[in-house]
């Protein structure tokens, strides 16, 4: 393409103008908020995974910092609950994310096609519960699990189904429920904007050879809209092993949310209920690593699969 | 001419045969609408049904509130409501809503500000290190901010910005995401001939971005700051940890306080209902008002394969 | 991916950076050092006037910190009224060099703060405001002879029961925790939709009571060593009764605070609340339709003894970052011992005050509508005499608190047994101490 071949000349035509130094007061303040909001805490969350709060005796004699090398590291994957609130993550992802992605992509898809009346409202409706700040959302939804308050719980007993939104094997899925309900709307949009802006020669043709919009959805739309595809699933991968507002606030009203039930409650609970933010800040890191593991295998998957598509 | 009879009839017999096609086409298109609409019906009431509990139980006193039928109004108390609401220790709570205002719509305008900034450069300049901030932003995008944000705190206070408003503002600042965004959209409205063009006619990089490069990204900037805004809206945990100062909170921190205190002070749970679903007011119609912009904005270039 | 190969690439560029910020981070990353408190000031008020921000929770505490402001407009206070998770938001704060001036503590965080320097030394400012205070309530705001906070209230038990519920059943309200099985048993044969009372797992103040009345204690000094007993044989014995109680379906099992508890009440299913003194007023609020129906009662016993429990008070500590601890001190003193305040503190504060002026003052002793015209607080002074002092605090309540919490979890949905409970929290809290750096014998 023309804007390619001009790009590179006027680059390379750039690099030697003699003002060297524009580019880099261009990018400076994105430079310095970044150092200094994301490295450095980084830095020091690992820094401080390094040490621990030493006292002796009784413990009236004040307290020291030492270097404890992974020994943070050590207690925390000795500690059973919080090796198991990331396999409860995983399971909670492994469900909720695709639930999620299927919801939003087929709203996606049923707002792109011709067939929807009321369109804006109904997308309006869709992404009104992402307008709700998360916590807000977990305190309305609390009330909603309460059978004594809740209209629906009142109405399914009234049928003789009596729900429990709160019990062992179903809180987790009712945390699942809050979180589809309040971010369906944003990666709605999302892919919505990216299937609007596909060129409608692409699947015209397909349609009039007799393609159903099922097998035109699946083989032409989504693969095109890719990295809005990915884009959407990671955040939501990495949101939901961060999983934290939702059971924080169900933990006031059911026994059944312990204070360690997500790797992130269990750092909260670490640093600031057990004061102990090296260990915390440990846990952290793990948190972090794994995050960023998940990631990056999920960024290689998708980066892998539409070049054996289209094939 | 049996010869162009025969041709015109089959022409006829193929439109007429194209036209059968599109007919018999349009008996499933009619039912897919129907149920189609069935199933929207039914996710529209999924979503929307908790705010209307959240509608009528504003409506409602504090006594009523949870001996009545969720979804039937009791007195109508919302008027009473939103004075209390507002007159609630002196008014903090549109003192909060002014706050969430700041931080989102200004802190949105800053940040978007130094993405574009940012992202500009990536896309027009050469220069040494282009390719390390290019990896250094994607990769921290995978980062999850909770790791960072009690030691953002303890940063915070070292600079002496706990419980102020810029140590809100200031973190938010480092935007990977709308960095990459701005790049993207800088690559695909900022044709390099038009900066060449201005140079060459003796106009100063700044002057060039400023007058041209914003003015060519503004689109996916308006995507940008959306995205920036709705972070900030959300925002909880690091303006729960930065901000001690009920007069700088966030509608977020000061609406979950009061749920919290309303074990001592029951008023408060009517306050804090209520006080949720004003808060939900201006995102709703910025949403409304700006519905025609994820068409043009979020589709130049970057969101498709 | 092309940007990982080129991150591995320019990991230098990164290293260099990182580096940098590395340094920020040594300084910035260090945690408190158990520092020396305070030096002390010498009293003199800078011209101006001085502000102190005090955090706390008791209602009414707005207003009173009105009148000190209208009556000292050289020291200002400025009240933050604390709600959920504040009290660990003050911990941070302190610790990172922020926070408040004065903070209401519950006296069970206390050995906790004094450990980790988050406190200063009062002593010198307190003057003979001591006097004002009972015995019991002082040495709670003590540690090592050295004084750290003025009390604030303090948390004798009570319970509060249907009257109409077991008179109607003809159950006569039991004095002993034997008495109160049975008692527990009669009432499910006789209705079966009402319970004696309900179990919240995570409401550790009603665990506590028991063991302090119990006479046992989950901390104690001995030898220069912390000994932990969140397990011990009282507490085994408070244990069993739970279980059985649990067991024999004999309680509901709601958390407290919720919409679902307050409802379970207003239905009249729970016959029985046994907390502490500050509780009658929530109760009241709250089941406003039951008012005359309740009364107060002091708390079941064990067998051939009557002491009584006692769930934790509280104290206004002056904390490590105040630049003004005197006038601070000057503060609370007035705020908790002055015989003007303790009106307030009990009428809209609900406070067991632990004045000796206010224990006797006639505010503490009033009729209460509620409880049918009953002077409840008589029960809870009563308590209050008869509680055992065993109670020893000590460095890491919260965590112990929090172990037995989720442990408890697990035994109201009959994953384990209230025994094996204690005694995972009791390996769970050593563990804790032991990784402090702190002696500890079991």
């Amino acid at each position: 393409m023309s804007t390619t071949l001009v790009r590179t000349t006027a680059r390379r035509r750039f690099s030697g103008s003699g003002r060297w130094w524009v580019p880099y007061v261009f990018i400076a303040p994105f430079i310095v908020v970044f150092v200094v909001f994301m490295v450095a805490p980084i830095v020091i969350a690992i820094v401080n995974s390094l040490f621990a709060t030493q006292t002796s005796g009784l413990g009236f004699g004040g307290s020291e910092t030492l270097f404890v090398g992974f020994g943070n590291y050590l207690r925390a994957f000795a500690d059973g609950d919080f090796l198991m609130s990331f396999g409860r993550v995983a399971l909670y992802g492994i469900v909720q994310v695709p639930v999620m992605m299927i919801i939003a992509a087929t709203l996606a898809l049923l707002f792109d096609s011709a067939v929807l009346k009321l369109k804006r409202f109904f997308q309006f409706a869709v992404f009104l519960p992402y307008a709700i700040p998360g916590v807000i959302a977990a305190l309305l939804w609390g009330f909603l699990y309460q059978p004594s308050v809740s209209p629906f719980l009142q109405f399914f007993s009234s049928l003789g189904i009596d729900a429990d939104m709160l019990a062992p094997g179903t809180v987790l899925w009712s945390i699942a429920n809050i979180s589809i309900w309040s971010n369906v709307g944003i990666n709605m949009i999302i892919l919505f904007a990216a299937l609007q802006a596909l060129p409608r020669e692409a699947y015209e043709a397909a349609r009039i050879d007799g393609a159903g919009e099922i097998r035109i959805a699946m083989s032409i739309k989504i693969p095109m809209i890719a990295p809005a595809v990915l884009l959407t699933t990671l955040s939501t991968v990495i949101g939901t092993l961060q999983l934290f507002n939702e059971p924080q606030v169900l933990q006031t009203i059911t026994a059944n949310v312990s204070s360690d039930y997500t790797p992130n409650m269990a750092i909260y609970a670490a640093s600031t209920l057990g004061g102990d933010t090296n260990l915390g800040s440990a846990m952290a890191v793990i948190l972090g690593i794994a995050t960023l593991v998940v990631s990056l295998i999920l960024v290689r998957f998708t980066n892998r699969t539409p070049k054996e598509s289209a094939s | 001419m049996t010869h162009t009879t025969a041709l015109v009839a089959t022409r006829r017999a193929r439109r007429v045969q194209a036209t059968a096609h599109t007919s018999v086409g349009d008996r499933p298109r009619r039912g897919w609408a129907i149920a189609v609409t069935i199933a929207m019906v039914v996710a529209a009431i999924y979503f929307l049904a908790p705010v209307l509990w959240l509608v009528i139980a504003s409506t409602k006193s504090a006594g009523d509130l949870f001996s009545t039928p969720g979804f039937a109004f009791a007195n109508f108390e919302f008027f009473a409501n939103l004075k209390e609401l507002s007159t609630y220790d002196g008014g903090i709570f549109w003192r909060w809503g002014l706050n969430s205002v700041i931080y989102s719509v200004i802190g949105a305008a800053m940040t978007t500000f130094v993405c574009a900034v940012t992202g500009y450069a990536l896309a027009v300049y050469r220069f040494r290190g282009r390719g390390t901030v290019i990896a250094i932003v994607l990769a921290s995008m995978l980062i999850p901010g909770t790791v960072i944000a009690q030691p953002t705190y303890v940063l915070l206070v070292r600079l002496g910005l706990d419980n102020t408003y810029w140590g809100i503002l200031l973190p938010a600042l480092a935007y990977p995401f709308g960095v990459l965004l701005c790049w993207i959209y800088a690559q695909g409205s900022v044709p390099l001939e038009l900066v060449e063009a201005a140079r060459l006619d003796g106009a100063g990089e700044f002057r060039i971005f400023f007058s041209m490069g914003l003015r060519l990204m503004s689109n996916g900037l308006v995507t940008v700051m959306l995205f920036a805004f709705l972070g900030s809206w959300n925002s909880y945990l690091l303006p729960l940890l930065v901000l001690t100062d009920q007069e700088l909170m966030p509608l977020t921190v000061g609406l979950t306080g009061w749920s919290q205190a309303s074990i001592t002070i029951p008023s408060l749970q009517t306050l804090t209902i209520v006080g949720s679903l004003v808060s939900i007011v201006p995102i709703a119609v910025a949403f409304i008002s700006l519905q025609r912009f994820w068409k043009s904005g979020l589709t130049a270039g970057g969101l498709r394969g | 991916m092309d940007a990982t190969k080129r991150f591995r690439r320019s990991r230098r560029a990164s290293a260099l950076v990182a580096l940098g910020a590395v340094g920020a981070g040594m300084l910035a990353g260090c945690s408190s050092d158990g520092d020396e408190p305070q030096a002390a000031g010498d009293g003199q008020l800078p011209e101006g006037g001085v502000t102190i921000d005090f955090w706390g929770w008791v209602p009414g505490l707005e207003e009173l910190v009105a009148q000190w402001n209208d009556d000292n407009p050289d020291v200002q206070v400025e009240f933050h009224r604390m709600t959920g998770d504040d009290g660990q938001k003050v911990e941070a704060a302190v610790d990172a060099g922020s926070g408040p001036d004065v903070v209401q503590l519950s006296s069970h965080d206390l050995p906790n703060y004094v450990i980790n320097g988050r406190v200063q030394d009062i002593t010198d400012y307190v003057g003979d405001v001591e006097e004002k205070f009972t015995p019991a309530s002082w040495a709670q705001a003590t540690v090592d002879g050295r004084v750290y906070g003025i009390p604030q209230g303090i948390g004798p038990s009570g319970t509060m029961y249907r009257e109409d519920i077991f008179a109607d059943n003809g159950i006569e309200v039991p004095t002993t925790w034997d008495e109160y099985l049975d008692a527990a048993r009669e009432l499910k044969a006789a209705d079966p939709d009402v319970r004696i009372a309900n179990i919240a797992s995570s409401e550790i103040g009603q665990w506590v009571q028991e063991v302090s009345q119990a006479g046992s204690t989950w901390f104690d000094i001995e030898d220069d060593t912390w000994k932990v007993s969140v397990n011990a044989p009282e507490s085994m014995e408070i244990a069993e009764r739970w279980q059985t109680l649990l067991d024999e379906d004999l309680v509901t099992t709601e958390q407290m605070w919720t919409p679902e508890y307050w409802a379970l009440l207003n239905k009249g299913e729970i016959a029985t609340v046994s907390y502490a003194a500050w509780f009658p007023l929530s109760l009241a609020e709250n089941v406003a339709d039951q008012a005359g129906l309740w009364r107060v009662a002091p708390m079941p016993t064990p067998a051939g003894s009557d002491a009584q429990g006692d769930s934790g008070g509280a104290a206004n500590v002056v904390l490590k970052g105040a630049e003004y601890p005197e006038a601070a001190t000057a503060f609370i003193s007035w705020l908790n011992g002055s015989d003007e305040t303790q009106d307030a503190l009990i009428t809209e504060g609900g406070l067991f005050v632990s004045t000796l002026a206010g224990l006797e003052s006639d505010a503490l002793m009033q009729e209460q509508d509620f409880y049918g015209g009953q002077v409840i607080n008589e029960v809870f002074a009563e308590a209050a005499a008869n509680t055992p002092d065993t109670w020893v605090e000590g460095p890491n309540y919260n965590t112990a608190s929090t172990a037995i919490t989720d442990e408890f979890a697990k035994v109201v949905t009959g994953k384990q047994t209230f025994a094996d409970a204690l005694d995972n929290a009791q390996a769970k809290t050593v563990a804790d101490l032991e990784s402090r750096g702190l002696d500890v014998s079991e």
